[in-house]
């Protein structure tokens, strides 16, 4: 990172953007406006988003689920991460489960929750546990399991307090897979979110794309995606990344691989 | 060693089928107190599936001939996604400049949900193959283009110089150097990238087709019939864990070479 290649690299990252919004607007002038609309109209439409006072009772709806799903499945996914990480035999009661859960579409369960627990917000802070819990669970299992045991035995020997063991030991080994965890479980929330209120909102960001679709309204339609995930994005990389950055700052072998 | 080995192993398979168990007779002791024709009770999922399994349905296609469609879609998605990948990759490995212009892409790639193309690729293409074919495609290229790139990058340099010094042929390194290097990631991509393109052709089929594994679950949910949903549901569930299984299987023999990966494959 010397100051000669800071200019260089800049460079080469706005020819990528460059290079996509001019593809973008070739194809928006080689076809109609419904199949690909020029980033210009997408641009208005974000604009008309805002103005038109539609975007906050949304937001703040799909916010909700999101902010109660994540406590509750980070949450449940650090005690159930814990407990498979200290015992075998509740790994392996668990595992199935949890790589069952990974691998079935999330859109099932949103199917499944929605039929039994019909089109409340209960159904969709349900489907984002169900969804996001696994993710936490095995990442803080493995933390766990990095655990340096030496040092432990170690503290166990000299007979440190657990609190201090917990705080100085423990934590340190395990903060960078909590963070992967809390980066896991916040983007699966707010991605079964919005799979819930497609399939079955009456508000949210997910409900209002739902319904540019079914009007066919692609300028709108890309308007609302580009809107929250810009700030779900947002939110993952610059708050939780950096959360993730500062408290591995202490240890040189992470910063090194960040720094690359 | 090995005895404790097996004994653990052993432990472990109890504790799997205590869970498995535990679950199957909460369900069928539960549901039925329970008063309700929103949860189907274990029975009726039970009879669902058999009656799947012989192809004795009311849906339009049969279990079979919906997977089949599914796997043929998530076959040409997925081998297009690593050609695309692979090469996307190989080239942000090798040029920091396609990194550098690129690297964006991949991360919003990652985290654009398959539901966004899914629905982008019905309003183009409509109730086709093609739009699920493309959901799967993009589902799973943005993964396996980064652990590509990431792949590339682990190359060890040092054994690659030795090569050089020794004047070792380039074919030889590149298959005793740089392809054991690359296979983990690639192997990772292969298998994030079934497992993406698997949860995003069946978003694509749910809300943009007529046809496929995905559909036949909004047909029961259409039909308000709940054994057929979670019928189907088990059915991925069984699929999933087939593919675990082959996953597993096929990893453990390409990296039985691996001291410490094979001890934590056993």
């Amino acid at each position: 990172m010397t100051s000669r290649a800071q200019p260089r690299e800049l460079v080469w990252r706005l020819v990528g953007v460059g290079g996509f919004f001019l593809l973008w607007q070739a194809a928006a002038l080689a076809t109609p406006d419904f199949v690909v609309p020029p980033p210009v109209s997408v641009a208005a439409e974000i604009v008309g988003i805002f103005t038109s006072g539609l975007f906050w009772p949304n937001f703040s709806r799909s916010m909700q689920t999101i902010g109660i799903g994540f406590i509750v499945a980070y949450t449940g996914g650090i005690v159930l991460g814990i407990i498979m990480g200290r015992s075998r035999w509740w790994d392996g009661f668990f595992r199935d489960w949890l790589n069952s859960t990974l691998m079935m579409p999330g859109l099932i369960v949103v199917v499944v929750v929605t039929m039994m627990l019909g089109l409340g917000q209960s159904t969709a802070v349900t489907a984002v546990v169900l969804t996001a819990v696994p993710y936490g669970a095995i990442n803080i299992a493995e933390g766990v399991r990095a655990a340096p045991r030496d040092l432990l035995d170690m503290a166990r020997a000299f007979r440190v307090a657990g609190a201090r063991t917990l705080r100085d030991v423990l934590l340190p080994a395990m903060a960078p897979f909590l963070f992967t965890a809390a980066r896991y479980v916040f983007s699966l929330c707010w991605q079964t979110t919005t799979l819930v209120e497609v399939v079955g909102g009456t508000r949210g960001i997910g409900f209002m794309m739902k319904r540019e679709f079914q009007i066919f309204d692609m300028a709108s339609f890309i308007a609302w995606c580009v809107t929250f995930f810009l700030f779900t994005i947002a939110v993952e990389r610059l708050v939780l990344q950096r959360l993730v950055d500062r408290s591995l700052a202490w240890r040189p072998e992470i910063e090194v691989r960040t720094a690359r | 060693m090995r005895r404790v080995h097996s004994w653990l192993r052993a432990r472990r398979g109890v504790a799997r089928l205590t869970s498995l168990a535990m679950l199957l007779t909460a369900w069928w002791v539960v549901v039925p107190l329970v008063d309700t024709n929103v949860v189907p009770t274990l029975g009726e999922v039970a009879v669902f599936m058999w009656d799947e399994i012989r192809m004795d349905t009311l849906a339009p296609a049969t279990l079979y001939q919906s997977f089949a469609t599914t796997l043929g879609r998530l076959a040409i998605g997925l081998s297009a996604a690593l050609v695309v990948g692979m090469t996307v990759g190989l080239l942000m490995g090798l040029s920091t400049r396609v990194h550098l212009a690129l690297e964006h892409f991949v991360v919003v790639g990652l985290s654009v949900p398959s539901l966004v193309y899914a629905l982008i690729t019905a309003m183009w293409f409509g109730f086709g193959s093609t739009g699920p074919i493309l959901t799967a495609f993009m589902a799973s290229v943005a993964f396996i283009t980064m652990s590509t790139a990431e792949g590339v990058k682990n190359v060890p340099t040092d054994l690659l110089e030795m090569a050089t010094a020794f004047n070792i042929r380039r074919s030889t390194a590149i298959r005793d150097i740089v392809l054991p290097s690359l296979l983990p990631f690639l192997f990772a991509a292969i298998r994030f990238g079934v497992a993406s393109g698997w949860r995003g052709l069946v978003i694509a089929e749910i809300f943009a087709s007529a046809s496929g594994a995905g559909w036949m679950v909004m047909y029961w949910y259409d039909a308000r019939r709940v054994q057929g949903v979670v019928g189907y549901a088990m059915f991925f569930l069984l699929f999933a864990l087939l593919l675990d299984v082959i996953f597993d299987k096929v990893s453990a023999h390409v990296f039985r070479w691996r001291p410490a990966l094979g001890a934590r494959a056993a």
